[in-house]
Protein backbone atom coordinates (compact mmCIF):
# COMPACT_ATOMS: atom_id res chain seq x y z
CA UNK A 1 0.00 0.00 0.00
CA UNK A 2 2.86 2.36 0.84
CA UNK A 3 4.36 1.77 -2.63
CA UNK A 4 0.99 2.53 -4.26
CA UNK A 5 0.75 5.66 -2.12
CA UNK A 6 4.21 6.79 -3.29
CA UNK A 7 3.47 6.10 -6.97
CA UNK A 8 0.03 7.75 -6.96
CA UNK A 9 1.04 10.64 -4.74
CA UNK A 10 -2.29 10.38 -2.91
CA UNK A 11 -4.04 8.00 -0.59
CA UNK A 12 -4.79 4.74 -2.46
CA UNK A 13 -8.30 4.43 -0.93
CA UNK A 14 -9.26 7.86 -2.30
CA UNK A 15 -7.65 7.17 -5.67
CA UNK A 16 -9.44 3.81 -6.00
CA UNK A 17 -12.77 5.41 -5.07
CA UNK A 18 -12.28 8.22 -7.59
CA UNK A 19 -11.36 5.74 -10.36
CA UNK A 20 -14.33 3.53 -9.47
CA UNK A 21 -16.80 6.42 -9.65
CA UNK A 22 -15.23 7.77 -12.87
CA UNK A 23 -15.78 4.34 -14.40
CA UNK A 24 -19.39 4.20 -13.14
CA UNK A 25 -20.06 7.67 -14.58
CA UNK A 26 -18.60 6.61 -17.91
CA UNK A 27 -20.77 3.50 -18.10
CA UNK A 28 -23.87 5.50 -17.12
CA UNK A 29 -23.17 8.13 -19.78
CA UNK A 30 -22.99 5.44 -22.42
CA UNK A 31 -26.09 3.47 -21.48
CA UNK A 32 -28.42 5.99 -19.79
CA UNK A 33 -30.41 8.76 -21.41
CA UNK A 34 -31.22 11.53 -18.96
CA UNK A 35 -34.54 13.20 -19.58
CA UNK A 36 -34.14 15.82 -16.90
CA UNK A 37 -31.09 17.52 -15.51
CA UNK A 38 -30.73 19.24 -12.18
CA UNK A 39 -30.47 18.22 -8.59
CA UNK A 40 -32.54 15.46 -7.01
CA UNK A 41 -34.41 16.17 -3.76
CA UNK A 42 -31.72 14.19 -1.89
CA UNK A 43 -29.02 16.43 -3.40
CA UNK A 44 -31.01 19.51 -2.42
CA UNK A 45 -31.37 18.31 1.16
CA UNK A 46 -27.67 17.52 1.30
CA UNK A 47 -26.86 21.03 0.13
CA UNK A 48 -28.29 22.31 3.43
CA UNK A 49 -27.77 19.41 5.83
CA UNK A 50 -24.11 19.07 4.85
CA UNK A 51 -23.56 22.84 4.76
CA UNK A 52 -20.19 23.86 6.16
CA UNK A 53 -21.74 26.23 8.70
CA UNK A 54 -25.29 24.98 9.19
CA UNK A 55 -24.61 21.21 9.20
CA UNK A 56 -23.54 20.93 12.85
CA UNK A 57 -26.21 23.33 14.27
CA UNK A 58 -28.92 21.39 12.38
CA UNK A 59 -27.52 18.12 13.74
CA UNK A 60 -27.69 19.58 17.27
CA UNK A 61 -31.31 20.72 16.73
CA UNK A 62 -32.32 17.21 15.67
CA UNK A 63 -30.56 15.58 18.65
CA UNK A 64 -32.15 18.14 21.01
CA UNK A 65 -35.57 17.42 19.49
CA UNK A 66 -34.92 13.70 20.00
CA UNK A 67 -34.35 14.18 23.74
CA UNK A 68 -37.27 16.56 24.15
CA UNK A 69 -39.45 13.95 22.44
CA UNK A 70 -38.26 11.06 24.60
CA UNK A 71 -38.05 12.85 27.96
CA UNK A 72 -40.70 15.55 28.12
CA UNK A 73 -43.43 13.47 26.49
CA UNK A 74 -42.81 10.24 28.40
CA UNK A 75 -43.69 11.42 31.93
CA UNK A 76 -47.33 10.37 31.80
CA UNK A 77 -46.50 6.90 30.44
CA UNK A 78 -43.94 6.45 33.22
CA UNK A 79 -46.60 7.18 35.85
CA UNK A 80 -49.02 4.69 34.23
CA UNK A 81 -46.41 1.87 34.33
CA UNK A 82 -45.30 2.77 37.86
CA UNK A 83 -48.84 2.88 39.24
CA UNK A 84 -49.60 -0.54 37.76
CA UNK A 85 -46.44 -2.12 39.25
CA UNK A 86 -46.92 -0.61 42.71
CA UNK A 87 -50.53 -1.84 42.76
CA UNK A 88 -49.51 -5.39 41.78
CA UNK A 89 -46.68 -5.31 44.38
CA UNK A 90 -49.08 -4.25 47.12
CA UNK A 91 -51.46 -7.03 46.13
CA UNK A 92 -48.74 -9.69 46.45
CA UNK A 93 -47.48 -8.06 49.66
CA UNK A 94 -50.98 -8.47 51.13
CA UNK A 95 -51.09 -12.13 50.06
CA UNK A 96 -47.79 -12.80 51.91
CA UNK A 97 -48.69 -10.69 54.94
CA UNK A 98 -48.10 -13.64 57.29
CA UNK A 99 -44.39 -13.84 56.45
CA UNK A 100 -42.69 -10.50 57.04
CA UNK A 101 -39.40 -11.28 55.23
CA UNK A 102 -41.12 -12.85 52.17
CA UNK A 103 -43.60 -9.95 51.95
CA UNK A 104 -40.72 -7.43 52.15
CA UNK A 105 -38.75 -9.33 49.48
CA UNK A 106 -41.70 -9.45 47.06
CA UNK A 107 -43.19 -5.99 47.70
CA UNK A 108 -40.07 -3.89 48.40
CA UNK A 109 -37.38 -5.93 46.71
CA UNK A 110 -38.88 -7.36 43.52
CA UNK A 111 -41.91 -5.18 42.67
CA UNK A 112 -40.39 -2.11 44.40
CA UNK A 113 -37.24 -2.56 42.27
CA UNK A 114 -39.24 -3.03 39.08
CA UNK A 115 -41.38 0.00 39.91
CA UNK A 116 -38.20 2.08 39.83
CA UNK A 117 -36.81 0.63 36.61
CA UNK A 118 -39.63 -0.43 34.29
CA UNK A 119 -41.25 3.04 34.03
CA UNK A 120 -38.09 4.09 32.19
CA UNK A 121 -39.16 1.85 29.34
CA UNK A 122 -41.27 4.83 28.20
CA UNK A 123 -38.41 7.33 27.56
CA UNK A 124 -36.10 4.55 26.35
CA UNK A 125 -38.59 3.27 23.76
CA UNK A 126 -39.43 6.82 22.63
CA UNK A 127 -35.72 7.62 22.27
CA UNK A 128 -35.15 4.48 20.21
CA UNK A 129 -38.15 5.39 18.05
CA UNK A 130 -36.59 8.81 17.40
CA UNK A 131 -33.20 7.25 16.62
CA UNK A 132 -34.91 4.79 14.24
CA UNK A 133 -36.53 7.73 12.39
CA UNK A 134 -33.20 9.51 12.00
CA UNK A 135 -31.50 6.31 10.91
CA UNK A 136 -34.20 5.15 8.48
CA UNK A 137 -34.49 8.58 6.87
CA UNK A 138 -30.82 8.38 5.85
CA UNK A 139 -29.78 11.27 8.11
CA UNK A 140 -27.48 9.32 10.45
CA UNK A 141 -24.96 8.71 7.67
CA UNK A 142 -24.97 12.48 7.01
CA UNK A 143 -24.34 13.17 10.69
CA UNK A 144 -21.14 11.12 10.48
CA UNK A 145 -20.18 12.99 7.33
CA UNK A 146 -20.82 16.39 8.95
CA UNK A 147 -18.84 15.47 12.05
CA UNK A 148 -15.96 14.08 9.99
CA UNK A 149 -14.74 17.61 9.23
CA UNK A 150 -14.55 18.42 12.92
CA UNK A 151 -13.12 15.04 13.93
CA UNK A 152 -10.46 15.08 11.23
CA UNK A 153 -9.15 18.40 12.54
CA UNK A 154 -8.66 16.61 15.86
CA UNK A 155 -6.90 13.72 14.15
CA UNK A 156 -9.82 11.33 14.65
CA UNK A 157 -11.23 9.03 11.97
CA UNK A 158 -14.64 10.17 10.71
CA UNK A 159 -15.97 6.61 10.85
CA UNK A 160 -15.51 6.74 14.64
CA UNK A 161 -18.69 8.80 14.77
CA UNK A 162 -20.87 5.91 13.53
CA UNK A 163 -20.14 3.66 16.56
CA UNK A 164 -20.56 6.79 18.68
CA UNK A 165 -24.10 7.25 17.34
CA UNK A 166 -24.82 3.56 17.96
CA UNK A 167 -23.57 4.10 21.52
CA UNK A 168 -26.63 6.28 22.22
CA UNK A 169 -28.51 2.96 22.23
CA UNK A 170 -26.00 0.63 23.90
CA UNK A 171 -22.20 0.78 24.16
CA UNK A 172 -21.73 -2.96 23.70
CA UNK A 173 -22.84 -3.27 20.03
CA UNK A 174 -21.25 0.14 19.44
CA UNK A 175 -17.84 -1.08 20.65
CA UNK A 176 -18.27 -4.21 18.53
CA UNK A 177 -19.14 -2.01 15.52
CA UNK A 178 -15.62 -0.53 15.74
CA UNK A 179 -14.47 -3.71 13.93
CA UNK A 180 -15.52 -2.01 10.69
CA UNK A 181 -12.77 0.59 11.12
CA UNK A 182 -9.79 -0.55 9.07
CA UNK A 183 -6.66 0.96 10.69
CA UNK A 184 -5.60 -0.69 13.98
CA UNK A 185 -4.84 2.66 15.63
CA UNK A 186 -8.15 4.17 14.49
CA UNK A 187 -10.00 1.08 15.73
CA UNK A 188 -8.37 1.23 19.18
CA UNK A 189 -9.14 4.94 19.47
CA UNK A 190 -12.79 4.26 18.55
CA UNK A 191 -13.13 1.42 21.08
CA UNK A 192 -11.54 3.34 23.96
CA UNK A 193 -13.48 6.55 23.35
CA UNK A 194 -16.91 4.91 22.89
CA UNK A 195 -17.82 4.22 26.56
CA UNK A 196 -18.27 7.97 27.19
CA UNK A 197 -21.20 8.09 24.79
CA UNK A 198 -24.30 8.04 26.94
CA UNK A 199 -26.21 4.79 26.44
CA UNK A 200 -29.90 4.13 27.17
CA UNK A 201 -29.04 2.61 30.56
CA UNK A 202 -27.86 5.98 31.89
CA UNK A 203 -31.12 7.63 30.86
CA UNK A 204 -33.16 6.53 33.94
CA UNK A 205 -30.60 8.20 36.21
CA UNK A 206 -30.77 11.47 34.25
CA UNK A 207 -34.57 11.42 34.06
CA UNK A 208 -34.84 10.91 37.83
CA UNK A 209 -32.29 13.58 38.80
CA UNK A 210 -33.22 16.14 36.12
CA UNK A 211 -36.92 15.96 37.08
CA UNK A 212 -36.12 16.26 40.79
CA UNK A 213 -33.52 19.04 40.60
CA UNK A 214 -34.13 20.91 37.34
CA UNK A 215 -37.93 20.85 36.83
CA UNK A 216 -39.08 22.40 33.56
CA UNK A 217 -35.63 21.96 31.99
CA UNK A 218 -35.36 18.17 32.03
CA UNK A 219 -35.03 17.78 28.26
CA UNK A 220 -32.35 20.44 27.94
CA UNK A 221 -30.38 19.15 30.96
CA UNK A 222 -30.41 15.62 29.55
CA UNK A 223 -29.42 16.94 26.11
CA UNK A 224 -26.43 18.62 27.81
CA UNK A 225 -25.47 15.32 29.45
CA UNK A 226 -25.45 13.59 26.07
CA UNK A 227 -23.43 16.42 24.54
CA UNK A 228 -20.95 16.24 27.43
CA UNK A 229 -20.53 12.51 26.80
CA UNK A 230 -19.93 13.20 23.11
CA UNK A 231 -17.40 15.96 23.93
CA UNK A 232 -15.49 13.70 26.36
CA UNK A 233 -15.48 10.88 23.79
CA UNK A 234 -14.03 13.24 21.14
CA UNK A 235 -11.53 14.66 23.64
CA UNK A 236 -10.43 11.14 24.62
CA UNK A 237 -10.03 10.19 20.96
CA UNK A 238 -7.92 13.32 20.39
CA UNK A 239 -5.80 12.59 23.50
CA UNK A 240 -5.17 8.99 22.44
CA UNK A 241 -4.18 10.16 18.95
CA UNK A 242 -1.70 12.64 20.41
CA UNK A 243 -0.19 10.16 22.87
CA UNK A 244 -0.48 6.39 22.39
CA UNK A 245 -1.69 6.13 18.80
CA UNK A 246 0.23 8.80 16.92
CA UNK A 247 -0.23 9.17 13.17
CA UNK A 248 -2.73 10.34 10.61
CA UNK A 249 -6.25 8.86 10.50
CA UNK A 250 -7.09 6.61 7.57
CA UNK A 251 -9.20 8.31 4.83
CA UNK A 252 -12.97 8.25 5.32
CA UNK A 253 -14.93 7.17 2.27
CA UNK A 254 -18.62 6.62 2.65
CA UNK A 255 -21.55 6.19 0.30
CA UNK A 256 -24.49 8.30 1.41
CA UNK A 257 -27.88 6.62 1.05
CA UNK A 258 -30.70 8.62 -0.54
CA UNK A 259 -33.23 10.19 1.82
CA UNK A 260 -36.57 8.53 2.29
CA UNK A 261 -39.61 8.92 4.49
CA UNK A 262 -39.32 6.28 7.26
CA UNK A 263 -42.25 3.88 7.50
CA UNK A 264 -43.95 3.47 10.87
CA UNK A 265 -43.67 -0.34 10.70
CA UNK A 266 -39.90 -0.32 10.14
CA UNK A 267 -39.29 2.36 12.77
CA UNK A 268 -41.36 0.52 15.38
CA UNK A 269 -39.52 -2.70 14.53
CA UNK A 270 -36.13 -1.03 14.99
CA UNK A 271 -37.34 0.58 18.22
CA UNK A 272 -38.46 -2.81 19.51
CA UNK A 273 -35.19 -4.55 18.54
CA UNK A 274 -33.20 -2.07 20.63
CA UNK A 275 -35.69 -1.57 23.46
CA UNK A 276 -36.20 -5.27 24.06
CA UNK A 277 -32.55 -5.48 25.18
CA UNK A 278 -33.48 -3.25 28.12
CA UNK A 279 -36.56 -5.37 28.80
CA UNK A 280 -34.47 -8.57 28.84
CA UNK A 281 -31.96 -6.90 31.13
CA UNK A 282 -34.80 -5.94 33.48
CA UNK A 283 -35.86 -9.59 33.63
CA UNK A 284 -32.34 -10.90 34.36
CA UNK A 285 -29.62 -8.54 35.63
CA UNK A 286 -31.94 -5.97 37.14
CA UNK A 287 -34.08 -8.67 38.76
CA UNK A 288 -30.95 -10.21 40.27
CA UNK A 289 -29.71 -6.75 41.25
CA UNK A 290 -33.03 -6.01 42.98
CA UNK A 291 -32.75 -9.16 45.11
CA UNK A 292 -29.08 -8.53 46.02
CA UNK A 293 -29.90 -4.91 46.82
CA UNK A 294 -32.88 -5.84 48.96
CA UNK A 295 -30.79 -8.42 50.87
CA UNK A 296 -27.89 -6.01 51.45
CA UNK A 297 -30.24 -3.23 52.58
CA UNK A 298 -32.58 -5.38 54.72
CA UNK A 299 -29.77 -7.25 56.46
CA UNK A 300 -26.69 -6.09 58.34
CA UNK A 301 -24.14 -7.61 60.72
CA UNK A 302 -26.96 -7.66 63.29
CA UNK A 303 -29.21 -9.77 61.02
CA UNK A 304 -32.64 -8.82 59.57
CA UNK A 305 -33.29 -5.13 60.20
CA UNK A 306 -37.11 -5.20 60.08
CA UNK A 307 -39.77 -3.80 57.75
CA UNK A 308 -38.64 -0.16 57.96
CA UNK A 309 -34.89 -0.66 58.27
CA UNK A 310 -32.20 1.89 59.05
CA UNK A 311 -30.22 1.24 55.84
CA UNK A 312 -27.15 3.08 57.19
CA UNK A 313 -26.40 0.05 59.43
CA UNK A 314 -27.08 -2.49 56.66
CA UNK A 315 -24.44 -4.04 54.43
CA UNK A 316 -25.32 -1.42 51.77
CA UNK A 317 -24.74 1.38 54.31
CA UNK A 318 -21.41 -0.11 55.37
CA UNK A 319 -20.29 -0.45 51.74
CA UNK A 320 -21.35 3.11 50.88
CA UNK A 321 -19.65 4.42 54.02
CA UNK A 322 -16.35 2.87 52.96
CA UNK A 323 -16.10 4.95 49.78
CA UNK A 324 -17.94 8.03 51.06
CA UNK A 325 -14.77 9.97 52.05
CA UNK A 326 -13.49 9.76 48.46
CA UNK A 327 -16.68 11.36 47.13
CA UNK A 328 -17.27 13.87 49.93
CA UNK A 329 -15.69 16.73 47.88
CA UNK A 330 -18.46 16.16 45.27
CA UNK A 331 -21.18 16.38 47.92
CA UNK A 332 -21.95 12.62 47.76
CA UNK A 333 -22.88 10.82 50.97
CA UNK A 334 -22.81 7.05 51.62
CA UNK A 335 -26.12 6.61 49.77
CA UNK A 336 -24.85 7.99 46.45
CA UNK A 337 -21.56 6.12 47.03
CA UNK A 338 -23.43 2.82 47.42
CA UNK A 339 -25.52 3.57 44.30
CA UNK A 340 -22.29 4.07 42.30
CA UNK A 341 -20.93 0.70 43.42
CA UNK A 342 -24.11 -1.17 42.41
CA UNK A 343 -24.35 0.78 39.13
CA UNK A 344 -21.21 -0.99 37.94
CA UNK A 345 -23.42 -4.04 37.28
CA UNK A 346 -25.72 -1.91 35.09
CA UNK A 347 -26.13 1.85 35.30
CA UNK A 348 -29.91 1.70 35.81
CA UNK A 349 -29.35 -0.09 39.12
CA UNK A 350 -28.34 3.28 40.59
CA UNK A 351 -32.02 4.29 40.49
CA UNK A 352 -33.16 0.99 41.98
CA UNK A 353 -30.59 1.17 44.77
CA UNK A 354 -31.52 4.76 45.68
CA UNK A 355 -35.17 3.69 45.84
CA UNK A 356 -34.35 0.86 48.24
CA UNK A 357 -31.93 2.96 50.32
CA UNK A 358 -34.46 5.80 50.71
CA UNK A 359 -37.21 3.21 51.33
CA UNK A 360 -39.78 5.01 49.18
CA UNK A 361 -42.06 3.78 46.42
CA UNK A 362 -42.16 5.32 42.96
CA UNK A 363 -39.96 7.77 41.10
CA UNK A 364 -41.86 10.88 42.19
CA UNK A 365 -41.33 9.94 45.84
CA UNK A 366 -37.65 9.17 45.36
CA UNK A 367 -37.18 12.41 43.42
CA UNK A 368 -38.69 14.33 46.32
CA UNK A 369 -36.52 12.44 48.82
CA UNK A 370 -33.35 13.20 46.82
CA UNK A 371 -34.23 16.89 46.42
CA UNK A 372 -34.66 17.14 50.18
CA UNK A 373 -31.16 15.82 50.88
CA UNK A 374 -28.89 16.91 48.03
CA UNK A 375 -28.21 20.18 46.21
CA UNK A 376 -28.60 20.63 42.41
CA UNK A 377 -24.78 20.89 42.21
CA UNK A 378 -24.42 17.45 43.82
CA UNK A 379 -27.14 16.09 41.51
CA UNK A 380 -25.30 17.39 38.43
CA UNK A 381 -21.98 15.97 39.71
CA UNK A 382 -23.68 12.59 40.29
CA UNK A 383 -25.19 12.56 36.77
CA UNK A 384 -21.79 13.42 35.30
CA UNK A 385 -20.06 10.71 37.34
CA UNK A 386 -22.67 8.14 36.24
CA UNK A 387 -22.17 9.26 32.63
CA UNK A 388 -18.39 9.02 32.60
CA UNK A 389 -17.13 6.44 35.09
CA UNK A 390 -16.57 2.77 34.21
CA UNK A 391 -19.21 1.52 31.79
CA UNK A 392 -21.21 -1.49 32.98
CA UNK A 393 -19.55 -4.83 33.59
CA UNK A 394 -20.72 -6.19 30.21
CA UNK A 395 -19.18 -3.22 28.36
CA UNK A 396 -15.86 -3.77 30.19
CA UNK A 397 -15.96 -7.41 29.04
CA UNK A 398 -16.57 -6.24 25.46
CA UNK A 399 -13.63 -3.81 25.63
CA UNK A 400 -11.43 -6.71 26.78
CA UNK A 401 -12.57 -8.99 23.96
CA UNK A 402 -12.35 -6.29 21.26
CA UNK A 403 -8.94 -4.90 22.29
CA UNK A 404 -7.70 -8.36 23.27
CA UNK A 405 -5.69 -6.60 25.94
CA UNK A 406 -5.98 -6.42 29.73
CA UNK A 407 -3.67 -3.41 29.61
CA UNK A 408 -6.08 -1.31 27.55
CA UNK A 409 -9.10 -2.59 29.48
CA UNK A 410 -7.48 -1.51 32.74
CA UNK A 411 -6.49 1.80 31.15
CA UNK A 412 -10.11 2.35 30.14
CA UNK A 413 -11.34 1.71 33.70
CA UNK A 414 -8.75 3.89 35.46
CA UNK A 415 -8.95 6.73 32.92
CA UNK A 416 -12.76 6.77 33.08
CA UNK A 417 -12.78 7.06 36.88
CA UNK A 418 -10.22 9.88 36.82
CA UNK A 419 -11.97 11.88 34.09
CA UNK A 420 -15.39 11.31 35.72
CA UNK A 421 -14.09 12.55 39.07
CA UNK A 422 -12.33 15.60 37.61
CA UNK A 423 -15.26 16.76 35.45
CA UNK A 424 -17.83 16.07 38.21
CA UNK A 425 -15.69 18.07 40.65
CA UNK A 426 -15.39 20.99 38.20
CA UNK A 427 -19.18 20.98 37.64
CA UNK A 428 -19.82 20.81 41.40
CA UNK A 429 -17.53 23.78 42.10
CA UNK A 430 -18.90 25.88 39.21
CA UNK A 431 -22.56 25.19 40.03
CA UNK A 432 -21.95 25.82 43.74
CA UNK A 433 -20.36 29.15 42.81
CA UNK A 434 -23.57 30.25 41.06
CA UNK A 435 -25.76 29.37 44.02
CA UNK A 436 -26.79 25.81 43.13
CA UNK A 437 -24.79 24.29 45.97
CA UNK A 438 -27.58 24.59 48.51
CA UNK A 439 -30.39 22.11 49.05
CA UNK A 440 -33.51 23.25 47.20
CA UNK A 441 -31.50 25.85 45.26
CA UNK A 442 -32.50 25.00 41.69
CA UNK B 1 -40.43 23.22 -5.13
CA UNK B 2 -40.75 24.70 -8.59
CA UNK B 3 -39.17 28.11 -8.50
CA UNK B 4 -39.78 30.27 -11.53
CA UNK B 5 -38.72 33.83 -12.34
CA UNK B 6 -42.29 34.84 -11.57
CA UNK B 7 -42.57 33.40 -8.09
CA UNK B 8 -38.86 33.29 -7.19
CA UNK B 9 -38.56 36.75 -5.65
CA UNK B 10 -41.86 36.36 -3.78
CA UNK B 11 -40.79 33.01 -2.32
CA UNK B 12 -37.39 34.42 -1.45
CA UNK B 13 -38.95 37.34 0.43
CA UNK B 14 -41.32 34.94 2.16
CA UNK B 15 -38.35 32.80 3.24
CA UNK B 16 -36.58 35.90 4.60
CA UNK B 17 -39.69 37.07 6.44
CA UNK B 18 -40.24 33.66 8.09
CA UNK B 19 -36.54 33.53 8.98
CA UNK B 20 -36.63 36.95 10.61
CA UNK B 21 -39.77 36.10 12.61
CA UNK B 22 -38.18 32.87 13.90
CA UNK B 23 -34.93 34.64 14.75
CA UNK B 24 -36.73 37.50 16.52
CA UNK B 25 -38.98 35.27 18.64
CA UNK B 26 -36.15 32.77 19.25
CA UNK B 27 -33.84 35.63 20.27
CA UNK B 28 -36.48 36.95 22.69
CA UNK B 29 -36.95 33.47 24.19
CA UNK B 30 -33.18 33.08 24.48
CA UNK B 31 -32.80 36.44 26.28
CA UNK B 32 -35.85 35.75 28.49
CA UNK B 33 -34.23 32.48 29.52
CA UNK B 34 -31.16 34.29 30.76
CA UNK B 35 -32.79 37.23 32.51
CA UNK B 36 -35.66 35.15 33.92
CA UNK B 37 -38.38 37.24 32.25
CA UNK B 38 -41.53 35.29 31.37
CA UNK B 39 -44.53 36.08 29.18
CA UNK B 40 -47.12 33.47 28.30
CA UNK B 41 -46.45 33.90 24.59
CA UNK B 42 -42.62 33.88 24.79
CA UNK B 43 -41.55 31.94 27.91
CA UNK B 44 -37.89 32.06 28.86
CA UNK B 45 -35.80 29.12 27.67
CA UNK B 46 -32.42 29.81 26.14
CA UNK B 47 -32.15 26.34 24.61
CA UNK B 48 -35.48 26.48 22.79
CA UNK B 49 -34.69 30.05 21.80
CA UNK B 50 -31.42 28.95 20.23
CA UNK B 51 -33.21 26.24 18.27
CA UNK B 52 -35.64 28.80 16.80
CA UNK B 53 -32.78 31.17 15.93
CA UNK B 54 -31.02 28.40 13.98
CA UNK B 55 -34.24 27.56 12.11
CA UNK B 56 -34.62 31.26 11.30
CA UNK B 57 -31.06 31.29 10.05
CA UNK B 58 -31.76 28.38 7.68
CA UNK B 59 -34.78 30.24 6.19
CA UNK B 60 -32.82 33.49 5.81
CA UNK B 61 -29.81 31.72 4.28
CA UNK B 62 -32.03 30.73 1.35
CA UNK B 63 -32.86 34.37 0.63
CA UNK B 64 -29.17 35.37 0.72
CA UNK B 65 -28.34 32.63 -1.79
CA UNK B 66 -31.25 33.66 -4.01
CA UNK B 67 -29.89 37.20 -4.12
CA UNK B 68 -26.54 35.73 -5.17
CA UNK B 69 -28.27 33.92 -8.03
CA UNK B 70 -27.95 30.38 -6.62
CA UNK B 71 -30.55 28.23 -8.44
CA UNK B 72 -30.88 25.81 -5.54
CA UNK B 73 -31.63 28.36 -2.83
CA UNK B 74 -35.09 26.85 -2.27
CA UNK B 75 -33.40 23.85 -0.56
CA UNK B 76 -33.06 26.14 2.48
CA UNK B 77 -36.75 26.98 2.43
CA UNK B 78 -37.54 23.24 2.27
CA UNK B 79 -35.19 22.33 5.17
CA UNK B 80 -36.31 25.34 7.22
CA UNK B 81 -39.94 24.25 6.77
CA UNK B 82 -39.02 20.65 7.63
CA UNK B 83 -37.25 21.69 10.85
CA UNK B 84 -40.11 24.03 11.79
CA UNK B 85 -42.51 21.12 11.17
CA UNK B 86 -40.45 18.75 13.34
CA UNK B 87 -40.43 21.21 16.25
CA UNK B 88 -44.18 21.81 15.81
CA UNK B 89 -44.91 18.06 15.81
CA UNK B 90 -42.71 17.67 18.89
CA UNK B 91 -44.63 20.27 20.90
CA UNK B 92 -47.95 18.92 19.69
CA UNK B 93 -47.01 15.42 20.88
CA UNK B 94 -45.87 16.82 24.23
CA UNK B 95 -49.16 18.70 24.54
CA UNK B 96 -51.19 15.55 23.82
CA UNK B 97 -49.12 13.44 26.27
CA UNK B 98 -49.47 16.00 29.07
CA UNK B 99 -53.15 16.44 28.24
CA UNK B 100 -53.56 12.69 28.77
CA UNK B 101 -51.93 13.00 32.22
CA UNK B 102 -54.37 15.80 33.09
CA UNK B 103 -57.36 13.82 31.80
CA UNK B 104 -56.33 10.77 33.85
CA UNK B 105 -56.08 12.99 36.92
CA UNK B 106 -52.46 12.19 37.83
CA UNK B 107 -51.10 14.26 40.68
CA UNK B 108 -48.31 15.96 38.71
CA UNK B 109 -50.74 17.12 36.04
CA UNK B 110 -53.50 18.51 38.24
CA UNK B 111 -52.30 22.08 37.70
CA UNK B 112 -51.43 21.57 34.05
CA UNK B 113 -52.96 24.08 31.64
CA UNK B 114 -53.05 24.20 27.87
CA UNK B 115 -51.56 27.70 27.87
CA UNK B 116 -48.27 26.59 29.48
CA UNK B 117 -47.80 24.18 26.58
CA UNK B 118 -48.30 26.93 24.03
CA UNK B 119 -44.60 27.26 23.17
CA UNK B 120 -43.33 29.57 20.38
CA UNK B 121 -42.15 26.52 18.39
CA UNK B 122 -45.82 25.54 18.21
CA UNK B 123 -47.55 28.77 17.20
CA UNK B 124 -44.69 30.03 15.01
CA UNK B 125 -45.30 27.13 12.66
CA UNK B 126 -48.36 29.02 11.39
CA UNK B 127 -46.04 31.32 9.41
CA UNK B 128 -44.03 28.37 8.07
CA UNK B 129 -47.07 26.40 6.84
CA UNK B 130 -47.01 27.77 3.25
CA UNK B 131 -43.35 26.74 2.88
CA UNK B 132 -44.04 23.33 4.39
CA UNK B 133 -47.06 22.90 2.09
CA UNK B 134 -45.02 23.76 -1.01
CA UNK B 135 -42.26 21.33 0.02
CA UNK B 136 -44.75 18.54 0.69
CA UNK B 137 -46.58 19.18 -2.57
CA UNK B 138 -43.41 19.08 -4.59
CA UNK B 139 -41.46 16.24 -2.98
CA UNK B 140 -43.55 13.95 -0.78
Amino acid sequence: MNRVRTVLGDDPEITFAEKRYTMISGILEECLTKTETGMTFSDKLDKVLLNKYLGIPIFLILVWALFQFSIEASGVFMVIIETALVTVGEFFGTLLAGNEIAASLVQDGIFGGFAFILPFLAPIFLMFLGIAWLEDSGYFARAAFVMDKLLRKLGVHGKTFIPMMLGFGCNIPAIMACRSIEGEKDRMISILSNPYISCGARLPVYVLFAAAFFPGFEGSVIFLMYMLGLAVAIFTAWLLRKTFFKGEPEPFIMELPIYRVPTLRESVLHMWERGVVFLKKAGTWLFLGAIILWFMSAFGPAGYLGTDPDVSVSYTGILGGLIQPIFAPLGFDWRLGAALIFAFLAKEIAVESLGIIFAVEGNVAIGGALAGVFSPATAAAFMIFILLYIPCIAAVGTIKSETNSWKWTLFSIVYSIIIAYVIAAIAFVLLSAIGLGVIGGA
Amino acid sequence: MTVTDKNGMGLGLYSLAVGLVYMFVGGAQFVNGFIGYETWIVPGDWFQGLVLVIIGLVFSWGYILMRKGDQEWDSYLAIGSLLAGIIFALYLFMMLANGLGWMLGFEDWLEWTLIEQFQPGLWLFAVAIPGAYLTMKEHV
